[in-house]
């Protein structure tokens, strides 16, 4: 089945130009045992007078991956680890694979674990770094995911703030990451 | 000694002839070659051409199918970027190639399929979403689609939203397409497997997988290429590695063979006759063989097999036979004519024996055993036709005595079959006891008709190409169901019931194999069509409740506008879009194939479900080509037999009672052939290998019976028994299953009719010379 995660392919986003904005994402990650937040989702869809928004929040630890939960205005849940991939749960708890969804798996936990190697083949990285404020700029490298993706901005400071995804259509998706709760490792 | 000027202008005329007829092949054989294409190493070949038809007509043939390859390049490592890095740099190379046309993966044919089903959105339905709009309310429909926007994760839509809003049609191409998911959308496709990341190159060649220019410009880049990056796993899937596996293996056996021979015949003729001119007249006799024996080939066929060449090359080994046969006369006698003339009647009866022999196997529905049936009658009647011309000319004054060769048999041989005819009784019950255990043997292992028992490509390809095969969820080619109907329409929506039954028995089947699923009905789809009209586009349907809950302004939407379309036929497809979807592939306008998954277990069940479908046909190729082996076994032993018994009068007509000297001997070595050459069951190469031994164990017969057993034809006998022992037994090494099977038996004939033949000769007491080669001598 062909799932194109368009939140999580912005997520996906890593460079083969990787410099000081994807080292600085690795350095801010590399201490991160967990992290706890709040996301909103703006989609923009251009049959729609109003972006479709919604809110929920989100958890991450190392060891055992990422809980994805959309709260507003409907919800459900998303599990991504390493051993078991990516699950939707259902209101029951009960938890289904989602198939061919490796490469979000991947993705998902390459980001908040600050390890992107896995996703240098598949996007173009620009890079921009303020003091404070690093921004990624990526372009799909194969003309097949051209199709579907235009291109997508992250934007972070000590950690992931936002993600754009802008579609080949002109739909985009934008979210932003918020009130993060930062657990790292004595070191 | 006769001289060119005492040359009779009939025998003049006859050598002009011959002569101006072989440079005329070699001529021929030299242009066929440059012009290339002039050889194949198809192992379909090989086949009945009914049977190799059938395989070939699997699927359209304007696809070219044959002609795909795949590449899986990978390195268990977690950076992968040396492996793309490698991936590129082999894509690049491929793609500089004239011979290769590597596929481009860049969406572009994706996106003709979802151009193509565009303007039937409104009337093509999965059968899930089906289900859906025949059971669920518009309501609960609504809601469904209005959480999923929401999801982080979201739904492939190849369609927009505006166009599609439930993605109706999306779903129902992404079911067309189940292979995609596993891609990556890297660089270079790639998929993973456990921890190995696996980087996809595909393409096609441009000319037939059997054609050795393109075959090997594609092999010597992937070679080179593997030995530049030993570090990367490299897997290959394709028709064409196979075929040049098959190449590069016969081109060695043919070498082997090929040098093997030669240098035995050299050998033996400088220890044996120590002379340039004898060396030479046997070297012209082997030339003139090869030539004759590849110019029929190629005036008969257009190509000429390589296994053909391959065991064309055991051809030395007998036309070899003569020569020696003449050489030692000549020797004896010291007059070429005479030496002509006392063999006469054995080279015309051997010569003839073995080209009957192979006319036997010409008759053969085996194309490749055809052609070797060709190149090895002409090659023995050109052989036969030199030593005839030898005659003519040959004049070697240097008459150095192989006296010491002479003794051999007087001295070292003769005395053991003498010993062994005192005890005749006890020697007859044990060669009859013998024969007795070795029939026994032969009808306990049984027959060995397994197709893929000749298949020659290496462990290593044929695991490399399942690997392969099962990453990519490719199905079991060899196994289907074939549907036939009477109008295309009808063929829809037969293959589209079936498939359904057969999910309802548990053999789940892709939509990208059933045509009826990939591409409905006209029934189905105007079904499919007022479904969707009622309950999504209609007043209440689920996109206005959709609306509700979004929100927003819906007048955009297509509510009211949408329309039925009849032109989504078979007939409407486009000839660049049915390589993307299986089921394309293998229809045809009335009949089409459901391929089956490689783990389907056809249960009883199963079984009783397709007897009763009418027009519904369970294929398993192999199972099916085996047969047809087994069927031509059995009806080449009948022939066989036949022919055994037609011959055996000719020789009893001829010889009277001496025939029962040939007989016996012939009797033992056909058993004792199959005996030892066929450990593992009898094939029908093995029975077709007989046709050789009877040819060869008569031959040898017929020279005892012509010149007398004596010390001269023991030794030419054995002379040329060397000879074809080491052609046929270096064939018998050959890893080509088919040149394996027919050299074990014939070198297992060979070795029994050097040994035995004498034997019953010894034993019937007709180890004299007989009166006739007596007399001629003396007058002489």
């Amino acid at each position: 089945m062909i799932r194109v995660l368009l939140f999580a392919i912005s997520l996906l986003s890593c460079g083969a130009n990787a410099g000081a904005a994807i080292e600085q994402l690795a350095i801010d990650a590399k201490s991160i045992q967990g992290i706890n937040g709040k996301f909103t989702q703006s989609r923009h869809i251009a049959i729609l007078s109003t972006p479709l928004r919604s809110a929920g929040e989100f958890r991450y630890q190392r060891e055992i991956g990422l809980v994805w939960h959309v709260s507003h205005p409907v919800e459900s849940t998303l599990e991504i680890s390493y051993d078991k991939g990516l699950r939707l749960v259902n209101d029951d708890g009960e938890a289904k694979s989602v198939t061919g969804a490796e490469l979000l798996t991947q993705l998902f936990l390459g980001l908040f674990s600050g390890n992107l190697d896995a996703l240098l083949d598949i996007f173009n990285i620009d890079e921009h770094k303020d003091e404070a404020t690093w921004r990624l700029h990526l372009t799909p490298k194969s003309d097949a995911l051209r199709q579907h993706i235009s291109h997508i901005n992250i934007v972070g400071n000590n950690g992931v703030n936002a993600i754009t995804v802008v579609e080949t259509s002109g739909d985009r998706n934008e979210i932003h990451l918020l009130e993060q709760h930062i657990e790292r490792s004595i070191e | 000694m006769t001289s060119i000027a005492t040359k009779k202008p009939a025998q003049r005329l006859f050598v002009g002839i011959w002569f101006s007829l072989l440079l005329c092949i070699t001529v021929f054989c030299v242009q066929h070659i440059r012009q290339g294409d002039a050889f194949e190493s198809n192992i379909l070949g090989l086949l009945p051409n009914s049977v190799s038809e059938n395989i070939q007509s699997s699927t359209n043939p304007s696809l070219n199918i044959e002609r795909k390859f795949v590449l899986l390049i990978g390195k268990a490592n977690p950076s992968p970027n040396s492996a793309l890095d490698a991936s590129r740099e082999l894509l690049h190379q491929l793609s500089d190639l004239n011979e290769v046309r590597i596929d481009q993966h860049n969406g572009e044919q994706l996106k003709q399929l979802q151009n193509f089903y565009q303007p039937y959105t409104n009337q093509l339905l999965t059968s899930t979403w089906r289900h859906r709009l025949t059971t669920d309310t518009p309501k609960s429909i609504a809601q469904a689609a209005y959480a999923e926007l929401f999801s982080p994760v979201g739904t492939y839509r190849p369609y927009n939203f505006q166009h599609d809003p439930f993605n109706l049609a999306g779903d129902w191409l992404q079911q067309l397409l189940p292979q995609q998911g596993q891609f990556r959308a890297s660089e270079i496709p790639s998929l993973k497997d456990g921890n190995q990341l696996w980087y996809v190159i595909s393409g096609e060649l441009q000319a037939s997988p059997f054609s050795p220019d393109g075959q090997q410009a594609l092999i010597y880049v992937l070679n080179n290429f593997a030995k530049n990056h030993q570090d990367l796993t490299i897997l290959r899937s394709g028709i064409v590695f196979h075929a040049a596996e098959a190449t590069a293996l016969s081109t060695k056996e043919i070498s082997t063979v090929g040098l093997g021979s030669i240098l035995a015949i050299i050998v033996l003729v400088i220890a044996v006759f120590r002379s340039s001119k004898s060396l030479l007249a046997i070297l012209a006799t082997l030339s003139a063989s090869v030539v004759a024996g590849l110019g029929s080939c190629f005036l008969i066929f257009d190509q000429v097999h390589l296994i053909t060449i391959a065991f064309g090359s055991t051809l030395l080994g007998l036309a070899v036979d003569y020569c020696f046969h003449f050489l030692i006369k000549y020797r004896q006698l010291q007059n070429a004519q005479f030496a002509v003339q006392h063999m006469k009647k054995g080279l015309i009866f051997s010569a003839g024996s073995s080209i009957l022999a192979y006319v036997f196997q010409f008759l053969s529905p085996l194309a490749g055993l055809q052609q070797i049936a060709v190149f090895m009658c002409a090659g023995l009647a050109a052989a036969a036709i030199n030593i005839a011309v030898l005659g003519f000319y040959f004049n070697d004054s240097r008459s150095v005595s192989f006296s010491t060769y002479l003794q051999i048999f007087p001295k070292y041989i003769a005395p053991h079959y003498l010993r062994l005819t005192h005890t005749k009784l006890t020697t007859s019950f044990i060669l009859l006891l013998s024969v007795i255990i070795m029939v026994a043997v032969i009808i306990h292992r049984g027959g060995s008709d397994d197709i893929r028992s000749l298949n020659s490509s290496s462990a290593g390809l044929i695991a490399s190409e399942i690997k392969v095969q099962t990453l990519l969820n490719f199905p079991d080619q060899q196994r289907y169901l074939q549907i036939s109907a009477q109008s295309s329409q009808q063929l829809l929506s037969h293959s589209a019931l079936l498939a359904n039954e057969l999910n309802n028995n548990g053999v789940a089947t892709s939509a990208s194999h059933v045509i009826g699923l990939a591409l409905p009905s006209l029934i189905q789809q105007q079904e499919d069509f007022a479904l969707i009209k009622e309950k999504v586009y209609g007043p209440s349907g689920a996109l206005t409740e959709l609306c509700k809950l979004l929100a927003n302004d819906c007048s955009a939407w297509p509510t009211k506008s949408i329309e039925f379309s009849s032109s989504l036929t078979p007939n409407n497809i486009p000839q660049g879009l049915k390589m993307l979807v299986p089921a394309f592939i293998m229809s045809n306008t009335l009949d089409t194939r459901i391929l089956l998954a490689r783990d389907t277990n056809i249960a009883p069940e199963l079984n009783a479900l397709i007897n009763t479908e009418p027009n519904v046909l369970y294929v398993d190729t192999v199972a099916n080509l085996s047969h047809s082996l087994q069927l031509l076994r059995h009806n080449t032993s009948l022939a066989l037999g036949g022919f055994l018994i037609i011959f055996s009068l000719c020789l009893i007509a001829v010889y009277r009672n001496k025939a029962l000297a040939p007989l016996i001997a012939l009797g033992i070595t056909i058993t004792a052939s199959i005996a030892f050459g066929a450990n593992n069951g009898v094939s029908l190469f093995h029975i077709l290998a007989l046709l050789l031994v009877i040819g060869l164990s008569v031959d040898t017969s017929i020279f005892y019976l012509e010149l007398g057993l004596n010390a001269e034809t023991w030794l030419a006998a054995g002379l040329s028994a060397i000879t074809s022992i080491l052609a046929f037994g270096l064939l018998a090494l050959s890893k080509v299953p088919v040149l394996h099977q027919f050299g074990s038996v014939v070198f297992v004939g060979l070795v029994c009719t050097w040994l035995i033949s004498p034997l019953i000769f010894y034993l019937l007491n007709l180890n004299n010379i007989p009166p006739h080669v007596t007399r001629k001598c003396s007058d002489e």
